[in-house]
C-alpha cells in the first residue's frame, strides 16, 4: 500500500524512539548504536537543508523539462496544453515511483517536489479538461490527495484531503441538496468530529503506524475546523457573503454559536489539562485567541490600546505566576524543559549534530531583509 | 515514550536492565512540561503590553510631553541594564549561561529602550544635526559591547545590523540619501568590505575563541552579505562581468572548502544556490549573445542547460552530504 520500504519506515520509528530516549538519558550511546545497528535504515534521508536545495532544484528541473516538452506544440499550445500537463504529471508520477522504489529517497526533498508537482498537475489538467465546477473539484481534491496521502503517507497531503472532503459536504450542502443551508455549520461539525474520534481508533491500530504523523496532523486540523464550523464570526460572515440568509445580516441562532465560541476553547483547554494532552491544549490557547478577536469584532467595549494594555499585563502576571507556581512540578506538570540537561551529549552523536545547527536557523531573514533594504533602500535610519 | 518497543528491545538485550528502568520509571512518572506554552504566553504577554502602551502614548503625546517619555524611555532602560549587571554572572570567552528565565528578555529590552532613546533623540530633537552616521554609531557600539559583556546571541544580529546601517549610511553622502539616488558601486564595494569583514570576525571568533558560538551569526550575515553583493556587482558591473563571476566562483570555492571542514549542510546549500544563480546568469548572458543569429535554438539550449545543471546540482548536493555524513 505505502511507496517506501515497510522494513526501513519500521525502523526508522525505532531509531527515532531511542534517540528521544537517548536525548533523555535513559539509554546509553553504546546501547543507541546497537539499536542502530539491529535495525538500520536504508533510506536516502538528507539533512533538512539538503532537502530544501533538492526541493527548489528539483522544481526547477521539473518546471524546464515541462517548458521543453512543450517547446514542438508551440504551434498548437492552446489546444495542447491541458493533455501536456496530464501527460507530464503521469511523467513525473513514473519518476517519483521510480526515485522511491530504486534510490531510496524518503522525505529528500526529491520526492516531495515530484509529489507535489504529480498532484498539482493531475488536478489542475482534469480540473480543465471537466471544466469542472466547485463541487467536482473538490471530489477530485479529495480523490488525488487521499490516495497521495495512502501511498505516500505525507503530512500535508493528509491536510489537503481532509480540507477538500469539508469542501466538498460544504458544496454538496449549499448547492445541490434541497436542505435548509442553516445546518451547514451542524453537518461540517459533525463532519470534522466524526474525522477525529474516525483518526483516534486509526492511531490504535499497529499496522497504520505508518501514518502516525498523518494522524496526528489530521487531528489538529479537525480540532480547528470543529471550531471554526461553529464560530459566530465564520458563521455569520460566510452566511453573509454566500447565502444572505436575512436581510440585516444578523444571524439566526446567533446565541447558538456565542455559545460554541466560547465553550469549545475552554473545553478544548480542560481536556488537554485533565488529559495532559499538548494537542488539545495548544490548540485550546490558539483558539481562546480566535474567541477574543470574535468578540472585539462586534463589540467594542473599550479601545484596542487599552485592551491590548491589559491583556498583555495579564498574561505576563499569568505566565510569571505559572513559572514560580511550577518551580517544583505539581500534579505532573512542570515548567522544566523535559531534556535540558544533557544537551552538551547531544553534540556527541553525528545526527543531532545536525538538530543544533537546525536550532540556529532563524537569523537568515534578517539577514536577506538587510540585503535589499537598510542598505539598498531604506539606508537613513530604516534599522530603528 | 513507547514502553512497549523498549520491552522487546530489552527482551533482544539491546537495552539493559537498568536503562529499561528507567523508561519504565518515567513514562510511570509522566510529567508533562508546559514549558514553551508558557514561553508563549509570556512573549505574546510582552508584545500585547508593549505594542498597547506604544499606541497609548502616541495617542495623548501632547499630553504627556516628549520630555516626559524621553525620560521614561531611559528610565525603562537604565532600569533594565542596572538589572543586567546586577544579576549577571561572571565574564568569560566562553559561552556564559543567562543567571535566569527572564535574563535574556530584560537585556533585549534594554538595548531596544536604548536605541529607540537615539532615535527619538535624533528624530524629535535633531540631536545628532546631520551626521546621521554617528545616530547609528553609537547604538551599535553599546550593542555590541552588551553582546559580548552579556552573551547575548538576539544583540548581537542587531549589533550586526546596525554596523551594515552605520556603513550603509557613512558611505552615501546625505544629499544623496535626501534624493534617494544611490551610487550603486559605492554601495556595492562597502557592502563586500562588510562581508568580508564579517567572516573575519567569524574566523577570529573560532580561532581565538573569543565567543565561539558568535561564529554562526558572524558568518551566517557575511555569507549572505557577500554573496548577494557579488551577485549584484555582476548585474551592476555589465561590461567586466565575468571578472566579478571570477570572484564568486573564488567565493564558493571558499564556502565549499569551508562548510565541509565545519560539517555544515546549511552553509552547502546557501553556497550552491548562491553560485547557481551566478553561473546561471553567465549562461544566459552568453546565450543571448548568440541569440541573435538561431534564436529558436538558445531557447532550447537554455532549457537543456537548466534541467542539466540542475540533475547535475542534485547529484552534487548528494554526494556532498554523503561527504560530510561520512567525516
Amino acid at each position: 500500500m505505502i511507496a517506501y520500504n515497510n522494513t526501513s519506515l519500521h525502523n526508522e520509528r525505532i531509531q527515532e524512539q531511542s534517540i528521544t530516549a537517548f536525548e533523555n538519558n535513559f539509554i546509553s550511546k553504546e546501547e543507541l548504536q546497537n539499536i542502530q545497528l539491529k535495525y538500520p535504515v536504508q533510506f536516502y534521508t538528507p539533512n533538512i537543508f539538503i532537502r530544501i536545495g533538492l526541493f527548489i532544484l528539483t522544481g526547477i528541473i521539473l518546471s524546464f523539462s515541462f517548458s521543453l516538452i512543450s517547446m514542438p506544440f508551440m504551434g498548437t499550445i492552446e489546444n495542447a496544453w491541458k493533455g501536456l500537463m496530464l501527460f507530464f504529471a503521469l511523467l513525473t508520477y513514473a519518476g517519483l515511483e521510480f526515485m522511491i522504489r530504486s534510490n531510496w529517497h524518503y522525505k529528500s526533498g526529491v520526492d516531495d517536489a515530484l509529489l507535489w508537482n504529480f498532484a498539482g498537475m493531475l488536478f489542475a489538467s482534469i480540473s480543465l479538461i471537466l471544466d469542472a465546477g466547485a463541487l467536482t473539484n473538490s471530489v477530485l481534491a479529495f480523490l488525488i490527495s487521499l490516495y497521495c496521502c495512502i501511498r505516500f503517507a505525507d503530512r500535508i497531503m493528509s491536510v489537503v484531503a481532509f480540507l477538500s472532503l469539508l469542501a466538498f459536504l460544504f458544496f454538496l450542502f449549499t448547492n445541490h441538496l434541497g436542505i435548509s443551508k442553516a445546518i451547514i455549520p451542524f453537518v461540517l461539525m459533525a463532519a470534522s468530529a466524526s474525522v477525529y474520534f474516525l483518526i483516534k481508533n486509526l492511531e490504535k491500530k499497529e499496522s497504520l503506524k505508518n501514518y502516525e504523523h498523518c494522524f496526528t496532523i489530521i487531528s489538529i486540523v479537525s480540532l480547528l475546523s470543529f471550531y471554526a464550523a461553529g464560530n459566530y464570526y465564520v458563521v455569520r460572515e460566510v452566511n453573509n457573503a454566500m447565502f444572505h440568509l436575512t436581510s440585516d445580516g444578523s444571524l439566526p441562532f446567533g446565541w447558538l454559536f456565542w455559545i460554541l465560541t466560547f465553550l469549545i476553547p475552554i473545553l478544548y483547554i480542560a481536556r488537554g489539562i485533565q488529559k495532559k494532552d499538548a494537542i488539545f491544549l495548544r490548540v485550546g490557547l490558539l483558539l481562546i485567541a480566535a474567541m477574543v478577536f470574535t468578540v472585539r469584532n462586534y463589540y467594542h467595549l473599550i479601545p484596542h490600546e487599552v485592551f491590548m494594555t491589559i491583556a498583555g499585563s495579564v498574561l505576563l502576571i499569568l505566565s510569571y505566576g505559572l513559572i514560580s507556581y511550577l518551580k517544583q512540578p505539581k500534579f505532573g506538570f512542570t515548567y522544566a524543559e523535559l531534556n535540558k540537561e544533557n544537551k552538551m551529549e547531544k553534540l556527541q552523536i553525528e545526527s543531532l549534530i545536525i538538530a543544533e545547527t537546525f536550532g540556529q536557523q532563524t537569523k537568515p531573514a534578517e539577514t536577506t531583509k538587510f540585503g535589499g533594504g537598510s542598505f539598498g533602500g531604506g539606508g537613513a535610519g530604516g534599522e530603528f | 515514550m513507547n514502553t512497549q518497543l523498549f520491552e522487546q528491545l530489552h527482551n533482544e538485550g539491546l537495552v539493559t536492565d537498568s536503562s529499561f528502568e528507567r523508561i519504565k520509571e518515567d513514562s510511570a512518572k509522566k510529567l508533562f512540561s508546559i514549558h514553551w506554552e508558557i514561553k508563549t504566553l509570556l512573549y505574546l504577554g510582552v508584545l500585547l503590553l508593549s505594542g498597547g502602551l506604544g499606541i497609548l502614548i502616541y495617542k495623548n503625546i501632547d499630553a504627556i510631553g516628549h520630555q516626559a517619555i524621553l525620560a521614561f524611555i531611559a528610565a525603562v532602560c537604565a532600569g533594565a541594564f542596572y538589572y543586567c549587571v546586577k544579576t549577571k554572572l561572571p565574564f568569560s570567552t566562553a559561552k556564559v549561561e543567562a543567571p535566569n528565565v527572564y535574563f535574556d528578555y530584560v537585556l533585549l529590552l534594554g538595548c531596544l529602550t536604548f536605541v529607540s532613546f537615539i532615535a527619538y533623540l535624533q528624530f524629535q530633537y535633531n540631536a545628532f544635526g546631520t551626521r546621521y552616521g554617528l545616530a547609528t554609531f553609537f547604538p551599535m557600539l553599546v550593542l555590541f559591547f552588551s553582546a559580548y559583556f552579556f552573551d547575548h546571541l538576539g544583540v548581537l544580529s542587531l549589533a550586526i545590523t546596525n554596523l551594515a546601517a552605520w556603513i550603509g549610511i557613512t558611505v552615501t553622502p546625505s544629499q544623496l540619501l535626501r534624493v534617494n539616488d544611490f551610487n550603486g558601486s559605492t554601495i556595492i564595494y562597502s557592502g563586500l568590505f562588510l562581508g568580508v569583514f564579517l567572516i573575519a570576525l567569524a574566523f577570529v571568533s573560532k580561532q581565538k575563541k573569543w565567543k565561539q558560538h558568535f561564529e554562526f551569526t558572524y558568518a551566517n550575515f557575511g555569507i549572505h552579505v557577500l554573496f548577494v553583493f557579488c551577485l549584484s556587482a555582476m548585474f551592476h558591473f555589465e561590461n567586466v562581468y565575468l571578472l566579478w563571476f571570477l570572484l564568486l566562483a573564488v567565493l564558493a570555492y571558499f564556502f565549499y572548502r569551508r562548510s565541509i571542514q565545519n560539517k555544515s549542510f546549511y552553509f552547502l546549500v546557501v553556497t550552491t544556490l548562491y553560485t547557481y544563480v551566478g553561473i546561471s546568469y553567465v549562461v544566459i548572458r552568453f546565450l543571448e549573445s548568440m541569440g541573435r543569429s538561431l534564436s529558436m535554438g538558445a531557447i532550447y539550449l537554455g532549457l537543456l542547460y537548466f534541467i542539466a545543471s540542475g540533475v547535475g546540482l542534485v547529484l552534487f548536493l548528494i554526494s556532498s552530504n554523503k561527504k560530510i555524513k561520512a567525516l
